[in-house]
């Protein structure tokens, strides 16, 4: 398991996402605090709101697009029959690849919490690694659906789609619960309540990701600890559920 | 040697189509084709105002993250590419929808009320503009008293210096004073009804108000103290002078005494 993660390490370094996120994040940040320096007021808290948004949108959109086209190339080369023909069971290789893709994640925002840390004025340092740990968690997430949809499917470009797709629907659910329960949407006719049952359906199979990693914790600090509990227990039941799943299929795979 | 005559040829209907064809001048021209060159992207001064839903579903669950740039577009809003634009050009229609809905992003951040009070409530167009300003401010105030007393106070301020409307400034005012737990605002802010009133002539509401202080708020530090002295003086400096004019019948005995103390002083001096 522990060459399998450094194996992915390796890879990652190989493929310049670590060079290539630290750039983004960099630029990133540098926009985002000359942006708070031209704001009327609460330029520190307009900074801090940038970061957290962008430095999210960039490292989701690295990691998926990382995690799809690398499962590929490993199909592609038979680096997965290479690993597979040593004394691997196929459950520990999903787990392990998981492992190596958390760990990858664990590394960039390690990185991005310290700068804001040093050099950025936050509510509070819990709000910050309240924050923090909500991001690795939703990163976390979001790789055990890429490397899922990787599995699963044999275009990487459809699986790097899929999993924008899955990402941006989960962070929309708050507000697909917010339409239903509009007055507008109320309405008896056909499409109003087959399109209501199908946003209920999907809202019950996907996971909640609006309430991970919100920037008002940075700015205002984290209200209760229900938001905590929160994104916990979404996470603790969906990886498992995702990686499940991702071994289920796997194990019926032919070489 | 066809490829090459193509290729010029598509190259020319290109530059035909971004230019326009057109034949004569004035009244005879005939247009041909108008050419994409005079189509310019429309630059709005305020952004159109998006619905709830659309807030909600652009957010993508960071409410804050979509708040702060929502306001910083605000800030720039018709100042943009180069632009500068007069604030009574500004739609304070659309602006005020826009203010609430940055308020319901986050209504503990103080960035929007700042924009509203110090930069939009500068409008040339005062009569027109102002009240949309005086009635966000308000309610920003009202929405939070304890915390946001100082947007209720600016709503006042510009009640009163912008739109000269002592009526509207003295309602808000004393909703203010009425609003604002004791103890957390300064005392100007429970004072303010009585400098209005004093400004509309009523003497004695103001004289009430400010003995209401004096027995109402013991515990004020020294600095407050000096300020409501001087206040008093002042105040009452003010009856002295307007005391012909004023039906001294229904004040308060301790405002006479201090009337009457004030012209002591005054005439040993």
């Amino acid at each position: 398991m522990r060459t399998t993660i450094k194996y992915i390490l390796l890879t990652a370094l190989r493929d310049w996402l670590f060079s290539g996120l630290f750039v983004a994040l960099f630029l990133a940040y540098a926009v985002a605090v000359f942006l708070g320096g031209t704001a009327l007021v609460e330029g520190e808290q307009m900074a801090a709101s940038y970061i957290a948004g962008s430095s999210r949108l960039l490292l989701v959109i690295g990691l998926i697009v990382f995690v799809c086209f690398h499962v590929r190339r490993a199909f592609d080369n038979r680096e997965i029959e290479v690993i597979l023909s040593r004394p691997v069971s196929r459950s520990s290789f999903v787990i392990a690849y998981w492992l190596g893709f958390a760990v990858v994640s664990l590394i960039l925002i390690t990185v991005l919490t310290a700068s804001i840390y040093l050099f950025l004025t936050v509510h509070s340092s819990s709000s910050l690694l309240i924050w923090s740990f909500s991001l690795v968690l939703e990163l976390w997430l979001v790789v055990a659906f890429s490397l899922f949809a990787s599995l699963l499917l044999r275009s990487a470009v459809v699986a790097v789609l899929l999993s924008f797709g899955f990402y941006f629907i989960s962070r929309m659910l708050g507000f697909f619960l917010f339409v239903m329960e509009s007055p507008l949407h109320q309405r008896p006719d056909f499409f109003s309540v087959v399109t209501g049952k199908l946003l209920e359906a999907v809202s019950a199979v996907l996971p909640r990701l609006d309430f991970y990693s919100k920037s008002e914790w940075l700015v205002h600090g984290v209200a209760d600890d229900v938001n905590i509990m929160f994104f916990v227990m979404q996470t603790v039941i969906y990886i498992p559920f995702l990686l499940w799943m991702a071994i289920m299929d796997f194990k019926r795979r032919q070489f | 040697m066809w490829e090459k005559i193509t290729v010029i040829i598509l190259a020319a209907l290109q530059v035909f189509f971004w230019n326009g064809v057109r034949f004569g001048e004035g009244e005879s021209e005939v247009i041909i084709w108008e050419g994409t060159r005079s189509f310019k992207p429309e630059l709005g001064i305020v952004p159109p105002v998006p619905r709830p839903e659309t807030v909600k579903a652009l957010s993508l669950g960071d409410e804050q993250f979509y708040f702060r740039q929502a306001a910083f577009r605000l800030q720039n809003a018709g100042d943009t590419f180069g632009r500068v634009t007069s604030l009574k050009n500004y739609d304070y229609s659309a602006l005020y929808q826009w203010w609430k809905i940055l308020d319901s992003l986050d209504a503990k951040s103080d960035f929007t009320p700042s924009l509203v009070s110090y930069y939009y409530g500068s409008s040339q167009d005062a009569k027109s503009h102002v009240p949309y300003v005086v009635k966000y401010l308000h309610e920003h105030g009202a929405s939070d008293p304890e915390r946001k007393w100082w947007w209720y106070s600016q709503a006042v301020y510009h009640a009163k210096h912008r739109l000269k409307d002592n009526d509207l400034a003295l309602e808000i005012a004393t909703e203010m004073a009425q609003k604002v737990p004791k103890g957390v605002a300064p005392l100007w802010v429970y004072q303010m009804p009585a400098f209005i009133l004093e400004d509309k002539g009523e003497y004695k509401a103001a004289c009430d108000i400010i003995l209401n202080i004096i027995d109402t708020y013991n515990d004020v530090t020294q600095g407050e103290q000096n300020f409501m002295n001087h206040f008093l003086e002042e105040r009452i400096g003010a009856l002295v002078a307007n005391e012909d004019k004023i039906d001294k019948s229904q004040f308060d005995p301790r405002c006479l005494f201090a009337i009457e103390k004030h012209k002591e002083i005054n005439a040993l001096q």
